[in-house]
């Protein structure tokens, strides 16, 4: 942290966005590795890439300063960062970023290499030179384009956007502590809340970004849509709220990690957070399902009663469109009050899960082939169940008269049991279909409905409602709850890439007319997403905080 | 549109010997030449010259828009063997229209991937004049997708349209009458002997064959009462014989019309059917802002009438005198698809047609949704204060103002590969690709331009003559 700390001395304090890299060589590390530009290099569109001039162009300009600088570009790389990096940005669109070398020859050396190519490019674009040298108080400062300004002092570069930022930042770095960044207190909470083990930490000074009106109007608006603020509940509270907000970045072996901190302010929750997150003391979100196949999976604690029977002091011009919701309920729930006939048995603690299906063999897969989707509901009431087969059963009516109205083929309900317990299962027919005809995309519905223990599995596709019936009666998957989170996000990236795999063919199409690609661009394309998505082993996204301050974590971990 | 106007005039030289016009205070001119001059092949000689813009305006009407290459060979060929060749079948037609088959009907779940698709290949045909007549057919039986519920008939709709753009008249007729979008766009899912479908035998009669004023209410009942029997169940054409009213009719003063067979024979060979697709003809080939006398369309139509031949007759069309008198040069506005479509083509490119189709559909040409019965606007009714302006936003949008078409047309590059390598060149053979048939001289002036070649070509497309065909 110490080479931080001595590069955010440079920033003056009104810096309203900081990101600084304390420790260079473990994000370089990985990204230097052998093995990196092996993986690189295996990706399909390496090798039209590594055949184009401008990829020429390229390793002709990495090997010419390689020569000129007498350094291959990855120990030119570790040497020019060693001492950490940090851009900040302040109102007014000034921004300035600061880079700690260990070699200050090495840096003034390409600088000079830096100069000379910009000249070149003058020359040939037929300008005049752009670039222009002053001394000021004994400092050399350039500029390359007229408009910013840098310089090299004490081993750092100290570029900015402009000569009066540069001009602070170098009074700043003259005056000491006082006034700098890294002397300010919300800064320093920052980095005491981000810890030592970070590599690298974003800084937002919440308290001026909000003054910004277009900020303030977009969190003032985040709470008019009733959906998105059941989804981003608590975090639209902590951003209104907190004084400044830090993500610390870190290494943990093949992962990538991502914590934010919501600074002091960030008070108990108001608005939608209040009534839908975990109370003071209550237990969080409960852990994901997992499923074989599984791509993602979802797990909320959102108390949706609360939030219903709030929902005209929170969304007062919403009204008549949640009234309108609401009378459509009623057709299902039989003219149960939502509210308290409803929502009231429903516990908090909901879990989406999406994951690949299974088709019947001789059925084939349909094209696209899209994934399982499922809702599971805790029931507060085992009598509750026979309500919601009826609303289901009458929602599954409701799909297929409206389909006979367009002459489209209708579902099947059927009752099979599986494990002891009877499912609602609802399928198209494949009887007297063409086997082409078999592929059409509504076979990747099969809605269903089953209830084991106190939950109700809503989910669009049968083997995974089978799936999920094993993993609830398995009974682990359902125990503690995530101590204070309100959301927990998990995707399976090579899940992912085997379903975006599956469906290689309507991408492809898709890519042609959206890209205007030819055939062959579109495959190396979606070849190239393909193999990014794989290098993704699992991402997991956290949400803490409930009545409390929020907090956030990230967590990407990458293929072998 | 005054401009254009103007442009129009500025345009047309004198009427030629022995033509006559007649126009009354706000209605069309009238074309009365002799039909047997007017029709007959092209020759180039003295004032008919066959040059650049003579071949520019052939490509221009006869596909949608031309790039430097094939306005090359077309010079080189003549006007003849060009027509010729653009009606002839080519070996690779048949591979690359499978592929789109195929493309097409596995997307085929939505009105914006039917457009998208069939912009794709109006873009990149081998047989750009069968697109071209396969658009001309499509506002002749313009199905809604919205009406018929399911873009996948559509799509067959246009396959077949497409199949038959060039072939007979009566086959084309017979086929289309068979299509489930046709008969669903029209209400005639259910042709019950009970309840006769009235609609869809005022769109036969009215729309697809003879045309307005030719048929009577009686004629429309006697119709409705032949297209009894035909249903459409999942998608699929059926026949219910026992919904078929068995009764014969009279349809045109045409007794013994049993069924639907009868129906579409009667009607196909009917002569008024023949001078009402002889006028949308003209009115696609010829020009807008003039109507043929009736002898100069009962002359085409006679063409027509002789054997249903639509090659041959549109062959005729274009390697006619009339086609290519400079009077029907520019005297077309250029519909949406026909501006964006011949500006991509004409610069080489193949551009995201997903996007294009929704801008397309902003400017009123929604290719899964024609809005009447005669298809979509034509000529002025194209062109207002507030489309001019979207247009152009278009043009300039496709040329790479914004990264909405990916900067796929690249004029630069294009210049390039035809040798003008220079600024002045390269400006000059970017004006001469988009502004064919005015002379050098009345060309935009390029020397005071400053920008590239991006903004000369959006600084181009942006003039009022550009919108004309």
């Amino acid at each position: 942290m110490a080479a931080g700390e001595s590069l955010s001395r440079g920033v003056p304090d009104a810096a309203i966005f900081s990101f600084e890299v304390w420790r260079p060589q473990a994000l370089l590390d990985p990204l230097l590795d052998p093995a990196m530009t092996e993986r690189v290099e295996a990706l399909p569109v390496w090798p039209a890439f590594s055949a184009s001039p401008q990829f020429r162009q390229l390793t002709d300009g990495v090997r010419f300063i390689e020569m000129a600088i007498d350094a291959d570009w990855r120990k030119a790389t570790r040497e020019l960062t060693a001492g950490g990096m940090l851009f900040a940005a302040a109102p007014g669109e000034r921004a300035v970023l600061l880079v700690a070398t260990e070699n200050e020859e090495r840096l003034r050396k390409l600088h000079e290499i830096a100069g000379q190519i910009t000249r070149s490019e003058a020359r040939k674009a037929g300008r005049e030179d752009p670039v222009r040298a002053e001394e000021i108080d004994g400092l050399t400062r350039w500029t390359f384009n007229g408009k910013e300004a840098h310089t090299i002092v004490d081993g750092r570069l100290v570029a900015a956007s402009d000569p009066a930022t540069l001009d602070a930042v170098l009074r700043t770095m003259k005056a000491g502590e006082a006034g700098t960044l890294a002397a300010s207190a919300p800064y320093r909470a920052a980095c005491a809340a981000v810890g030592d083990e970070a590599v690298a930490m974003a800084y937002v000074n919440l308290r001026v970004l909000r003054s910004a009106p277009a900020v303030a109007q977009a969190l003032a608006g985040s709470n008019e849509n009733p959906l998105a603020a059941l989804l981003v509940a608590g975090l639209a509270t902590g951003l209104k709220q907190a004084d400044w907000l830090a993500v610390g970045f870190y290494i943990e072996g093949r992962a990538l990690v991502a914590r934010t901190v919501l600074g002091p302010g960030s008070g108990p929750a108001d608005g939608p957070a209040s009534v839908v997150l975990p109370p003071a003391g209550r237990a969080g979100a409960l852990p994901n399902f997992a499923v074989p196949g599984q791509i993602a999976a979802l797990s909320l604690f959102r108390d949706l009663h609360r939030f219903y029977a709030a929902k005209d002091e929170l969304f007062p011009a919403r009204t008549s469109g949640l009234i309108f919701f609401e009378n459509m309920m009623g057709i299902f729930f039989t003219g149960r009050d939502l509210t308290d006939e409803v929502l009231a048995r429903l516990g908090p603690e909901i879990r989406l899960v999406v994951a690949r299906q299974d088709y019947p063999a001789a059925a084939g897969a349909p094209e696209p082939e899209l994934p399982g989707f499922a809702l599971v509901l805790p029931l507060k009431d085992r009598e509750f169940k026979l309500i919601l087969e009826e609303a289901w059963q009458k929602a599954l009516g409701l799909v297929n008269f409206t389909r006979g109205q367009k002459a489209e083929p209708g579902l099947i309900l059927d009752r099979p049991q599986h494990r002891g317990l009877t499912m609602t299962v609802a399928r198209f027919s494949t009887a007297g279909l063409a086997p082409e005809d078999r592929g059409d995309t509504r076979f990747n519905f099969q809605p269903t409905l089953a209830m084991p223990a106190d939950f109700a599995i809503l989910s669009s596709s049968e083997s995974l409602a089978r799936k999920l019936v094993d993993a609830v009666q398995a009974g682990p998957a359902t125990g503690l709850p995530l101590g204070g989170s309100h959301t927990a996000l998990q995707l399976d990236g090579g899940r992912l890439a085997e379903v975006l795999r599956a469906n290689h063919e309507p991408m492809v199409r898709g890519n042609m007319l959206k890209e205007g690609h030819t055939r062959a661009e579109a495959e190396l394309a979606i070849d190239t997403l393909l193999a990014l998505v794989g290098q993704v082993r699992q991402a997991s996204l956290t949400l803490q905080g409930g009545n409390g301050p929020s907090e956030a974590s990230l967590r990407i971990e990458f293929t072998r | 549109m005054k401009e254009i106007e103007f442009m129009q005039r500025d345009h047309r030289t004198a009427p030629r010997p022995g033509a006559a016009s007649s126009r009354r205070e706000g209605a069309p001119r009238v074309v009365d030449v002799d039909p047997e001059w007017a029709w007959a092949p092209f020759s180039p000689g003295g004032a008919n010259r066959w040059d650049a813009a003579a071949a520019a305006h052939l490509l221009r009407r006869a596909s949608f828009g031309f790039t430097a290459t094939e306005r090359q060979r077309a010079v080189a060929e003549g006007p003849q063997a060009t027509v010729a060749r653009l009606l002839q079948p080519v070996p690779e037609a048949a591979d690359f229209d499978g592929q789109f088959d195929a493309w097409e009907e596995h997307g085929a779940g939505s009105a914006a991937e039917l457009a998208a698709w069939w912009l794709r290949r109006m873009l990149e045909s081998p047989r750009p004049l069968v697109e071209r007549m396969t658009l001309f057919w499509r506002e002749c039986f313009p199905a809604r997708t919205d009406r018929v519920g399911e873009a996948g008939l559509v799509v067959r709709q246009v396959q077949q349209l497409r199949r038959d753009a060039l072939g007979r008249f009566d086959v084309l007729l017979r086929n289309q009458l068979h299509q489930p979008a046709v008969l669903l766009a029209w209400g005639g899912g259910q042709n019950r002997r009970s309840q006769p479908n009235h609609q869809l035998a005022r769109a036969l009669l009215h729309g697809f064959t003879v045309g307005p004023g030719v048929a009577g209410d009686r004629d429309v009942t006697e119709t409705a009462r032949a297209l009894t029997g035909w249903f459409v169940r999942r998608g699929k054409l059926q026949f219910v014989e026992r919904e078929q009213d068995p009764a014969p009719k009279c349809v045109l003063e045409q007794d013994g019309v049993h069924n639907l067979d009868d129906l579409l024979t009667g009607l196909a060979h009917h002569e008024a059917t023949s001078r009402h697709v002889a006028r949308r003809l003209w009115r696609t080939f010829i020009s807008e802002v003039a109507d043929p006398s009736p002898t100069l369309l009962q002359a085409l139509a006679d063409f027509l009438a002789a054997d249903r031949d639509l090659a041959a007759t549109v062959g005729r069309v274009l390697s006619s005198n009339l086609f290519h008198a400079p009077e029907s040069r520019l005297a077309r506005a250029k519909s949406p698809v026909e501006l964006a479509v011949g500006l991509a083509r004409g610069l080489e490119g193949v551009v995201p047609t997903e996007p294009l189709a929704g801008a397309l559909r902003e400017l009123g040409q929604d290719l899964a949704n024609p809005p009447s019965l005669d298809g979509w606007p034509r000529g002025t009714d194209w062109i207002n204060g507030a489309t001019l302006a979207l247009r152009c936003r278009l043009t300039a949008s496709l040329l790479g103002a914004n990264d909405r078409y990916k900067r796929r047309l690249d004029p630069a590059a294009v210049a390039r590969r035809h040798w003008a390598v220079e600024d002045g060149p390269a400006r000059r053979f970017i004006a001469g690709l988009l502004f064919p048939d005015l002379e050098t001289a009345a060309r935009p002036e390029w020397r005071d331009f400053a920008g590239d070649l991006r903004d000369w070509a959006i600084h181009l497309t942006a003039r009022p003559e550009y919108q004309l065909l």
